[in-house]
């Protein structure tokens, strides 16, 4: 009997995990309230790092890594980060959690690291992660922060990896370095070079707001 | 303590770097032997690629180091051809070898050599590891010679910054691809290995065409040529002599 108490007990917290609310922290960013497409934060690295899917997926990854984490730990601090130095604080937090992701790599996926190069530090400047924690970790508890983190991050990764699915295949004939187009398909410069991303995104954005009858208000 | 005190604004400051940089240190101290490991098994493929030694992809790290300690044999010698005893060439590093020359002039630099023995004919390559500067940052790269010291072999350039599309062509398959059976010495064993402006050139035996918006580059990387490979002509000139 008391074990069945103590599952209830066990189911009703995590209800409230997965609560229709908390759920909407991550499902929210990956469409409706995207932060590429819809609030188009973070284009740097969406356009630099597409033009390959591997190295998108393992962007996505990081990003997602960094968001999720920062935003917990911050929520953990929000009540005792004096708000004078608030900024400093999240920057700090950030800066280390980029400078794991790095080691991480560095360690254990080398080659992807090299092909990543800067990209990696560069997540630091990576103005959706600063959003959240602006926006939301520091007036939200920290489960909560961490589901938006994830949601946020997986909506970044999600559009990258959409972008990037596009420009290999057009622009390498392949998916994952697998051949996927026909031997005879001759491949389209424009989509290994920024611009192509540049075009692909915009289409992405395009029919994405399009789809959603988001527009912009006045 | 007030929250918005100055004195709880700097113990804040103080615990949050503090807690941060100890993790950091840890998690660095934590993965330095696999980051330490990738970069040793990275200079050991680009020096087994430099003499096409046939290389699957995904090789992994293990049959990457026994291919190197079976196929490769290093020594070390200095700018007058003498070999240097007791300094492991695999150890060596460039960078500092040419700072230490930059603060004196008298220093005498370590210079690395690697030979790799075919196992199919026992013909000897050299593989002159050579390091200079682009535009942006550091490039740097591995030529190997053939027995006869001045026919190359192979090539593998890499660099920190160049301009992806531009100077960062340098790594690419078709860039690489001109150099072998071009002489890096003339008959007067000065360095003629050059890398011309843009495409479409004249080419001789010495020459290769260059990048097409990335002329700095190709000066560095001839200025590299010329300083670095000159530094084994006498080591050379004692070998042709035995």
């Amino acid at each position: 009997m008391s074990t069945a108490t103590a599952d209830v007990k066990v189911e009703k917290k995590r209800e409230s995990l997965f609560s229709k609310k908390n759920m909407r922290l991550i499902s929210d960013p990956l469409n409706e309230n995207n932060p590429i497409t819809v609030q188009v934060l973070g284009i740097c690295s969406a356009l630099a790092v597409t033009a390959k899917v591997e190295p998108a997926f393992w962007m996505a990854l990081a990003v997602t890594f960094v968001t999720a984490a920062s935003n917990y730990i911050i929520s953990l601090m929000r009540n005792a980060i004096p708000s004078s130095i608030r900024i400093i604080v999240q920057l700090t937090v950030v800066a280390t959690m980029v400078i794991l992701v790095d080691l991480f790599l560095k360690a254990y996926v080398y080659e992807m690291s090299k092909l990543l190069s800067v990209f990696v530090g560069l997540i630091i400047t990576n103005c959706i992660i600063m959003g959240r924690l602006e926006a939301f970790a520091m007036g939200n508890k920290p489960l909560p922060s961490l589901l938006d983190g994830i949601g946020n991050g997986l909506g970044y990764g999600a559009i990258l990896l959409s972008v990037a699915v596009i420009r290999e295949l057009l622009g390498s004939g392949s998916v994952l370095g697998w051949p996927v187009l026909p031997a005879g398909y001759v491949n389209n410069n424009l989509m290994v070079v920024p611009a192509g991303a540049l075009f692909t995104l915009g289409i992405i954005i395009w029919a994405q707001r399009s789809y959603n009858k988001y527009y912009e208000t006045e | 303590m007030q929250k918005n005190s100055t004195g709880y604004m700097y113990l804040f400051a103080l615990l949050i770097t503090l807690g941060c940089g100890v993790l950091l240190a840890v998690v660095s101290e934590a993965t330095k032997e696999a980051r330490q490991a990738n970069v040793k098994v990275e200079k050991m493929s680009n020096i087994l690629s430099t003499v096409n030694f046939p290389m699957e992809k995904g090789m992994d790290q293990a049959a990457i180091e026994d291919a190197y300690k079976k196929y490769i044999s290093e020594e070390v010698v200095d700018a007058n051809g003498n070999v240097v005893d007791g300094v492991v060439a695999f150890n060596i590093d460039l960078k500092t070898e040419q700072s230490k020359k930059r603060e004196n002039p008298e220093y005498k630099k370590n210079l690395p050599i690697f030979i790799y023995t075919n196992p199919e004919n026992n013909e000897k390559y050299y593989v002159l590891p050579m390091r200079g500067a682009g535009l942006w940052g550091a490039v740097w790269g591995y030529i190997s010679l053939a027995s006869d010291f001045t026919t190359v072999y192979g090539v593998k350039f890499d660099h920190e910054s160049e301009t992806p599309g531009l100077g960062a062509e340098i790594t690419t398959e078709w860039f690489q691809a001109q150099f072998p059976d071009k002489k890096a010495y003339d008959k007067d064993n000065n360095v003629a290995l050059t890398i011309l402006k843009g495409k479409g050139n004249e080419l001789n035996e010495y020459t290769v065409d260059g990048i097409s918006g990335a002329t700095i580059t190709g000066s560095g990387v001839n200025a590299m040529f010329k300083a670095d490979l000159a530094q084994y002509t006498s080591y050379f000139n004692k070998l042709k002599n035995n």
